[in-house]
């Protein structure tokens, strides 16, 4: 009965994770005080020696990047043992809309929210920005200026740099595929600038187009698909890593040679070949899924120091994730062993 | 004309194979006739196929499984770990070989006997295990990608190996033409499965299940135990699907693997002309509808059709194809 | 062989059969009549091991029967052909022939299974091949696989649960003539049926049941069908068929094709099962193709749904399956074919209770779900439902069937009640003494077409099978 024993230990750990989890974590960061909140120094918890209460909602994990930003929001929550987090995951815009309900409901006092769609979510994050919830968005923006601060992901520059590297590397000049993701914004904003800068370049050719689901098994099927019929070609624009490592392993079968493909968002096994200067990979675009650590730290620190007045008068800020491009001679700041994505 | 009417009936998932591939050499005529292009349709629709085969046996018995898409990722999961813990070649293989396919039949016989002996509405029960399979699958994982360690390569080889065809070459560079064993498997399957429901005892018992549970029972079949056994056999379908596709891309992600075949399978079953309630259905045309759906697949990315209208051209055409054997049944 | 003491069965707090004590000799034909409810299907239910006894004891040849299955007792020489038959329509007929205990061990053993399946075919008399579907069959080819699948398993006494309902008068015939040759090799027979010229026919001996109790066993011989109604229903009914009355005008209110019907005219329609009655009805409707017309008052209609057709009511032969909701309650069924009027709970309460006080229909509340009612009381929702929208067009398929003597009659008169009251009606009926008793003409099909029609003075069992039959009308002599 392997399987079972399997399981047993699986859900051993996880009781054991979430117990560290809510109980005595002993390695707090440097960053965040570790005594409660002064009295009444958060907008709503007024009584003497309450919590800080912080909701934490996120798209649940269904691709790899999803699950690197569940990962390192769990990894975050870890270092604040004096924070209350009320912290959900959810697969559609409406269970998160729902989520959000429920944290207002339990008199949070933040909450950090990546957006599983912007405009859908929008209306919820603003009602508990009426209820005097502090918001910090991360990723993708709402469509109203309602977040307190936003830690803005910019998947049109992620597009962007991306394919000015592509067209720098092919001379301005080649035959290229494209993979696209799940359709949804976050794909149309990547693939759209990612094609107005090869339009600049009239030598580089889009052959095709086609969706690769942001999943290694899609994008492998689609690519031996495509592979049939697109026999020459220069670079494959897979614009995720997941979908890369799917490009690859069709090539591999089709006997496909000097070819080199450009994933993203800094998967760990992507960025070492990068340093490794493997050939296929010559370089990575990040769009790293710890941004989500960066949006809770900001809440936490924000919410424990500043006083009630500037919380009151709180002129919503702007902080820009760099997106950065990852070449073999700057791989090894980008490369984390540890990380699960 | 009445006649003409029968035929199109009784062949109506093979007929619209035969309009779509017509079709399809018209259009995509070099591309689709390639034969490493005809190979690729048939290992990318392997996986699916296994469980449609599973999923015919369980919808002819009155049954439906929404659980096999999950629990295949699951499979996938619980292949990896025991293949990394293992560690060695090839024995790490065998256990996770070994792993796959008990653990899918015995989730599958679970689910029978929480259907049949709970008394639970399989469709409640199995969507609890869509829910709950993929779940585990995450949480064993903390959600990430499991890869095969290095040093494993002959795990690699059940999807990436098997019988090369002499005097065919796939890309420039002239590799071996390779078709692949999960081809194979799947067709073994398919075949296990049409004897065991054309042939075998069991067969009449399951399709007497599924007409007329009652009429099986007052005959003295033991329908709960028929029932538990295609859920059983469908397990195990999912099980070496699951083995296969870890096997394919040497690792497995938890979130994505296996997502939605329940449903690919499903509706490949009822192109195939299989009822929803039970009691009649082939392997044979589930077969022509797995085929089906993976040309028309096939066909929207060779003709480069907007990604975004995929979908919707693939619900008309599978309306069509069910349409088509509907419509001329009423009237025959 | 077969004998019963103190045969018990309770659900709950009603008791559906008490102290059943009876003995069945080799060979003996024994008829069970009695109203719905009154046990019958009790008993049929403990002797073939569907249910288990509360107490009392089932012996055969001498030695304690405890069967917990239908298969223990099939094992055991007890078999039942059921009412609703039991076959798988997707499976062959020799496959449903040895289903639960297929020959051979992994695989069917096709020759052998084959074989032994023709023997038990042509025992029967059966004329089929045994790879046919069973859905390829008639009703009355599929009841014959059901009696070859009884006799089978070296049956010793078969149960046959109203065989004749299902069948046509001449195939009817046929399942006599093999339940004779069952008896002639020593295989004892259980009848149950509401037929009562049947059982008189049949049977060796009768059983009479009454509120789960024996009310009377009784030579057949000395009996006339009267009696055996009184017996059933512990009262002296009287005459069952009410007095026919004359239609309202001469006039052809609706015309069809090949034959009409008149304002306040009981119009019999005849022919065997299969003729195509049902399918002509359901066809008017717009329920099924080919689509059937109507003319009514000089315009020609062809209705492609039931709305469309507001002005006639169609109460189905097939009562749980397309006539009620058994699920629903009493007041939603009755309100179900007129909710554009019947709008709220008020008004559909108001409704129900009105017709279940003038059809006498006999519930507790009506808020009880439809299962709660007997056969006779379903089939007069079923009727209710339809009179709501005061049709002028009755059709009404095989209203007595399943129904118990005493509601038969009590149908009967509800159905004279509203030809008297001007609406035409439409009776398609297998039961020639009724077709007879109560029609004012009959019209006969055969072959989905009507053949010829019959005036009241020319009604008579054979003058009505002549036509079914295609002999064309006998007395008159036109073909």
């Amino acid at each position: 009965m392997k399987p079972i024993q399997f399981l047993k230990t699986g859900l051993l750990a996880l009781a054991l994770s979430a117990m560290i989890g809510c109980g005595s974590g002993s390695q707090t960061d440097s960053n965040a005080p570790a005594e409660p909140a002064k009295e009444g120094a958060s907008p709503s918890a007024s009584a003497g020696g309450k919590k800080l209460k912080i909701g934490i909602s996120i798209p649940a994990a269904d691709h790899g990047w999803t699950a690197g930003v569940k990962y390192w929001a769990e990894q975050e929550m870890k270092k604040y043992p004096d924070v209350e987090f009320v912290y959900q995951t959810a697969e559609s815009p409406d269970k998160q809309i729902a989520s959000l309900e429920s944290m207002g409901a339990k008199q949070v006092d933040g909450i950090v929210i990546l957006a599983t769609e912007s405009s859908p979510v929008t209306p919820a994050a603003k009602k508990l920005k009426e209820q005097g919830v502090f918001i910090v968005n991360v990723d993708r923006g709402f469509t109203e200026p309602i977040a307190d601060i936003f830690l803005a992901g910019d998947n049109k520059k992620f597009g962007q740099i991306s394919a000015e590297f592509m067209a720098k590397k092919l001379g301005g000049k080649g035959k290229i595929l494209v993979l696209e993701g799940i359709p949804c914004t976050v794909n149309t904003d990547r693939v759209e600038a990612a094609k107005a800068v090869f339009a600049k370049f009239p030598d580089i050719k889009i052959l095709d187009s086609q969706s690769g689901m942001w999943n290694q098994q899609k994008a492998f099927d689609v690519m031996q698909t495509m592979l049939v019929k697109h026999k020459e070609f220069d670079a494959v624009w897979a614009q995720d890593d997941d979908m890369a490592l799917g490009v690859e392993k069709a090539m591999k079968e089709a006997g496909v040679t000097n070819v080199w493909i450009l994933g993203g968002a800094g998967m760990k096994d992507i960025i070492k070949r990068v340093m490794e200067k493997d050939p296929m990979y010559p370089a990575n675009v990040t769009y790293p899924p710890s941004m989500i650590a960066e949006g809770i730290k900001v809440a936490v620190e924000t919410l424990t120091k500043a006083t009630p007045d500037e919380l009151k008068n709180w002129k919503p800020k702007n902080i820009d994730i760099k997106i950065d491009l990852v070449e073999a001679a700057n791989a090894k700041d980008f490369y984390f062993p540890d990380s699960i994505y | 004309m009445d006649k003409f009417k029968k035929i199109v009936a009784k062949h109506g998932v093979l007929i619209a194979l035969i309009v779509l591939i017509v079709v399809n050499i018209v259009w995509q005529g070099q591309v689709f006739l390639d034969p490493v292009n005809l190979r690729n349709i048939l290992s990318q629709n392997a996986y699916v196929g296994m469980i449609a085969v599973g999923m015919t046996l369980v919808i002819i018995g009155g049954g439906i499984d929404l659980s096999v898409g999950s629990m295949m990722g699951l499979v996938g999961v619980f292949t990896m770990l025991t293949l990394n813990k293992v560690g060695t070649d090839p024995n790490a293989t065998f256990a996770a070989a070994f792993v796959a396919l008990s653990f899918g039949t015995v989730a599958g016989l679970v689910n029978g006997l929480i259907i049949s002996a709970g008394r639970v509405p399989p469709f409640v029960a199995t969507l609890a295990g869509l829910v709950a399979f993929r779940s585990v699958g995450l949480a064993l994982t903390q959600a990430s990608e499991q890869t095969a360690k290095s040093g494993l390569e002959t795990f690699g080889k059940i999807a990436g190996d098997g019988i090369t065809i002499p005097g065919l070459t796939v890309g420039s560079r002239g590799l071996p033409f390779v078709v692949q064993w999960p081809i194979f498997l799947f067709f073994i399957l398919a075949g296990v499965a049409a004897w065991v429901l054309n042939k075998s005892v069991y067969g009449r018992r399951l399709i007497a299940t599924g007409a007329n549970e009652q009429a099986a029972i007052y005959s003295g079949i033991n329908t709960a135990r028929v029932k538990v056994a295609s859920y059983a056999f469908l397990g195990f379908c999912a099980g070496l699907a699951g083995l296969c596709q870890a096997s394919r891309l040497s690792s497995v992600s938890p979130s994505s693997l296996g997502m939605n075949y329940e449903l690919d399978a499903i509706a490949a079953v009822v192109i195939g002309g299989t009822s929803l309630s039970g009691g009649k259905g082939q392997i044979g045309t589930t077969i022509l509808g797995v085929f089906l759906l993976g040309i028309i697949s096939n066909m929207l990315i060779t003709a480069s059709v907007d990604p975004n209208w995929q979908g919707c051209v693939k619900g008309v055409i599978i309306l069509l194809a069910v349409l088509l054997q509907r419509a001329n049944r009423q009237n025959a | 062989m077969l004998s019963t003491r103190g045969l018990t069965k309770a659900y709950d707090a009603t008791v559906a059969l008490r102290d059943f004590a009876f003995d069945v000799q080799p060979g003996e034909v024994i008829g069970v009549i009695g109203e719905n409810g009154a046990g019958k299907s009790t008993l049929m239910k403990l002797l073939s091991g569907i249910v288990s006894p509360t107490s009392g004891s089932i012996e055969l040849f001498g030695k304690p029967m405890h069967f917990k299955k239908p298969v223990d007792a099939m094992h055991a020489g007890i078999a039942m052909v059921h009412q609703e038959l039991n076959l798988i329509p997707t499976l062959s007929v020799e496959d449903n022939l040895f289903l639960g205990r297929e020959i051979g061990g992994v695989t069917v053993n096709r020759a052998e299974t084959r074989v032994k399946a023709e023997k038990l075919l042509a025992r029967v008399g059966a004329k089929f091949a045994p790879q046919t579907l069973c859905r390829e069959l008639s009703v009355a080819e599929q009841q014959l696989v059901e009696i070859a699948k009884a006799v089978s398993e070296n049956a010793k006494l078969v149960i046959f649960d109203e065989p004749t309902a299902v069948l046509s008068d001449v195939e009817s015939e046929k399942l006599f003539q093999l339940i004779f040759d069952l008896k002639a090799e020593g295989i004892s027979v259980l009848y149950v049926s509401h037929r009562l010229p049947e059982i008189l026919r049949l049977c060796d001996r009768l059983v009479c049941l009454r509120d789960g109790v024996k009310v009377g066993e009784a030579d057949p011989k000395q009996m006339t069908e009267r009696q055996l109604a009184d017996m059933m229903v512990g009262r002296s009914i009287e005459d069952v068929y009410p007095p026919k009355g004359q239609a309202t005008s001469d006039e052809p209110f609706a015309e069809f094709e090949g034959f009409f019907v008149r304002k306040g005219e009981i119009l019999g329609l005849g022919g065997l099962i299969g003729s195509g009655r049902t399918e002509f009805c359901e066809g008017l409707l717009g329920l099924r193709s080919p689509k059937k017309w109507v003319k009514r008052g000089g315009k020609t209609h062809q209705f492609r749904s039931v709305n469309e057709a507001g002005w006639i009511g169609y109460v189905s032969e097939d009562r749980k399956g397309k006539g009620l909701v058994t699920s629903m309650s009493i007041i939603d069924n009755i309100g179900l074919a007129n909710l554009g009027t019947l709008n709220t709970n008020a008004k559909r309460k108001a409704n129900a209770d009105e017709w279940i006080a003038k059809l006498g229909i006999k519930t507790k509340t009506p808020e009880l779900p439809m299962t709660s009612l007997s056969g006779g009381n379903q089939q007069k929702c079923s009727i209710a439902k339809w009179l709501t929208i005061q049709p002028e067009l009755l059709i009404l398929d095989e209203p007595t069937r399943g129904v118990d003597v005493g509601a038969k009659a009590e149908i009967y008169q509800i159905i004279a009640d509203l030809a008297a009251n001007g609406t035409a009606v439409i009776l398609i009926s297998s039961e020639l003494p009724e077709l007879i008793g109560l029609s004012h003409r009959v019209v006969v099909f055969k072959d989905f077409a009507p053949v010829g029609e019959l005036d009241r003075e020319e009604l008579s069992e054979s003058s009505i099978m002549a036509l079914a039959a295609g002999l064309g009308k006998s007395e008159s002599g036109a073909a």
